[in-house]
Parts: structure tokens; C-alpha cells; sequence
């Protein structure tokens, strides 16, 4: 048996927290994700990284997606809800980067409501 | 000559605490990459049948709860329930609310022995119901009865009201009167815990020989752990918080050692 001394575990706790938050990396997972298959593998694509206020969690991240999709030159999106991270490929021949802003940001009708909603996604950066 | 002060554990860990408390209330605020629930070990338990049946994360929960759930089972094997007497800001608000409930009043807990250690056994149902509704449903649909949630986000979108809000007064009440009640009866994350808990492999020892059974030890454990009646506190709710160890009067009686 080793006897410990009283700092031992404050060290091995700040040791475990730095590996731990270091390593948050490793299991890095889009919370949705789609992919165009007529464009996915074109040669020619350009990718934006936004953090888009709304993408909150699994159904914000698929709602997200549904908005942009099927507006023409969308290759592929990844979304990350925790960090609100957003990956987009495009065709930079089919849409340009402020077309998907203001699809992103665009106000969505709430068919139960019967009311346009504002503000769902911002581009934050 | 000046007497040279003696370095004392737990003002380490209390500092440890408010610390922790302090980069989730930054993180609350919207500063950091990810917001202060991505920090929760138990979001890792919660993402686990997601991951394997969609190899997605289950709603708002994301890398930083898996990564924190491994170091939170490497911790437990490592140290026991080290991670809830230091890093929990749940435990630190409820340690402190039944520290000044016990200056008040005198008494640490109200409850009788064996009604507590029932008590106890609630966890796993609780632990049990939140996976199961997790699982079933995909959402976290429990936000509004967790006072992790519920403090750190102000009683934010997922809060239930004046239940929510009653819950969290009614938590905070027993506080001062029993001794942690959230960690002891209700924490899931403290149940699935409990799994790994009793192969910790550093533990406090009480050298018999020289004990003079003064019972300062079981008097300062958070978790009422008898520790004057063990050899080696192999308890499953020991967080290692050292509040024995600091207080006991008899050098060496009472040590943390490994293995």
C-alpha cells in the first residue's frame, strides 16, 4: 500500500480535468448531417464554418438543415449542438455564402401558429 | 518562534469548488465555446444508447459530455466519488447549506439511521426512470427537475414553472436539516457511480492502534459514514472530501493510501 499525501489528490484531479477537457476532441460528432450526392463529390466546392444561434440540439440541427437543403448549390452540412458549430459545402457556381445567410436567417412560418417567427438561426460567426 | 501553520486539505477542496462553480456561472453566460451543460458526466450516460443505436449524440448533448463521463469513470476507479465532494457543484451547495443548518441548529441530520440508508436506495429507481425516459424518447426531458439545469440556466427554457422553482426551495430547505439529500437519494449520476465506486483504489485507512475513538471523524463526514468503526472506508458514498482526515486529532490515524 502506498501512503498518500494530502495534495495527491487535488493533483490528481486537476490532471484528470485538464486530460478530460483536452480530449473532448476525440469524440466529436455531428448532432445531424446531410449530404447532396449529386454535388457531394464535385471537385469545385467551397466550405463555410458559421456558429449559428438556434442549433441547440438534435431537432434544432435537423430543422437547420430542412431550411437549406433543397435551396440549390448546398453539397453537404454538419451541425455541432454544443457548439453550435455549422459546416457548409457548396457550389460556389449554384449559391454564394450570403444566399445562405439569409435562407439561415430568413423568418419561418409557424403553419399551427399561422405566424411568421423571426430569428430561429443567426450567424453569430 | 512563529508556529508554522498546518496545510489544511479542505480549504483546497472548498477553493476547488468555487472555482468550478465559477467557470460553469461563466460558461451560464454565454462565454465559453459550449454552455455549461455540456460539462455534465451524466450527459455521457444519457448519450450512451444514442450512440450506439444512431450514432448520434441524443438532443443537446454532445463530445464534451462523453469526454467528461470517461474522466468522471476514470476518477471513480481512481478516487471513489472524488468527483462529487470536489468538482459537483451540487454537492458544494448542499454541503454548505447543511454546514450553516447544522451552526443553527446543532444537529447535522434529522433523519434515523435506517430510514436514511432506505432512503438511499431511491437513486437507483431515479437513475433508472431518467435513462429509460432518455432512451425512449431521445430528449432530455428531465432538465426541469434537475437542479444542475435549473440553477445554472436561472430557471431557463426547460424549467417547469413554480414546480421547478418549488422542487429547488424544497431541496434547499432539507439541506440544512439533512445531510446532502439530493446527493444521498436522488442523484443518478451518484447511482451509476456507485457501479465503480466500491474498486476505488484510494481510500482512507484508520490505524486502529492509535484511534482513541474520539468519533471527530464521523462527525465531519458529509455522507455520515461511520469512519471510527472501519479499518478502511470502502463505502460506496465516500468522496474522499478528507474532512476526517483533516480533523482528526491523532497524527497518521487516519490516512488516504492507494491500493
Amino acid at each position: 500500500m502506498i501512503k498518500l499525501p494530502k495534495w495527491a489528490l487535488p493533483i490528481l484531479l486537476i490532471v484528470v480535468l485538464v486530460l478530460t477537457v483536452n480530449s473532448t476532441g476525440l469524440f466529436a460528432l455531428p448532432s445531424a448531417e446531410y449530404a447532396n450526392p449529386e454535388l457531394v463529390n464535385n471537385g469545385n466546392l467551397k466550405s463555410l464554418e458559421w456558429k449559428v444561434k438556434g442549433v441547440k440540439c438534435r431537432g434544432t440541427s435537423q430543422f437547420f438543415i430542412s431550411r437549406i437543403k433543397d435551396s440549390g448549390g448546398i453539397a453537404s452540412i454538419e451541425t455541432y449542438a454544443s457548439t453550435k458549430k455549422c459546416l457548409i459545402k457548396y457550389d460556389p457556381s449554384l449559391t454564394d455564402p450570403e444566399r445562405i445567410k439569409q435562407l439561415i436567417e430568413a423568418p419561418y412560418f409557424h403553419p399551427e401558429s399561422r405566424q411568421w417567427i423571426e430569428g430561429i438561426f443567426t450567424v453569430v460567426d | 518562534m512563529a508556529k508554522k501553520k498546518k496545510f489544511r486539505v479542505t480549504y483546497l477542496r472548498y477553493a476547488f469548488q468555487i472555482a468550478i462553480i465559477a467557470i460553469l456561472v461563466y460558461l451560464a453566460l454565454g462565454y465559453g465555446e459550449r454552455t455549461f451543460e455540456a460539462y455534465c458526466p451524466f450527459g455521457g450516460v444519457e448519450a450512451l444508447y444514442g450512440l450506439f443505436t444512431t450514432k448520434n449524440y441524443t438532443c443537446a448533448l454532445g463530445e464534451a459530455n462523453m469526454a467528461m463521463f470517461l474522466g468522471l469513470i476514470a476518477l471513480v476507479v481512481l478516487s471513489k466519488k472524488s468527483f462529487c465532494g470536489w468538482i459537483c457543484p451540487i454537492g458544494a451547495v448542499s454541503e454548505t447549506a447543511n454546514r450553516l443548518g447544522f451552526r443553527m441548529r446543532g444537529k447535522k441530520h434529522w433523519l434515523p439511521p435506517k430510514v436514511d440508508k432506505a432512503l438511499r436506495l431511491l437513486r437507483y429507481p431515479v437513475m433508472i426512470i431518467i435513462l429509460y425516459y432518455t432512451y425512449k424518447i431521445g430528449d432530455l426531458i428531465f432538465r426541469g427537475y434537475d437542479p444542475f439545469y435549473l440553477i445554472f440556466s436561472g430557471f431557463g427554457d426547460y424549467a417547469l414553472g413554480i414546480w421547478s422553482i418549488l422542487l429547488m426551495l424544497f431541496l434547499l430547505a432539507i439541506s440544512f436539516i439533512i445531510s446532502m439529500p439530493f446527493c444521498r437519494y436522488f442523484c443518478p449520476l451518484g447511482a451509476f457511480q456507485d457501479l465503480l465506486s466500491w474498486m476505488g483504489i484510494s481510500r482512507i485507512y484508520r490505524n486502529k492502534e492509535t484511534c482513541i475513538d474520539c468519533d471527530l471523524c464521523d462527525k465531519a463526514c458529509p455522507q455520515l459514514i461511520e469512519v471510527s468503526q472501519k479499518d478502511k472506508v470502502k463505502h460506496i458514498d465516500c468522496t474522499n472530501c478528507l474532512e476526517c482526515v483533516e480533523v482528526c486529532p491523532v497524527k497518521n490515524c487516519l490516512e488516504m493510501r492507494m491500493f
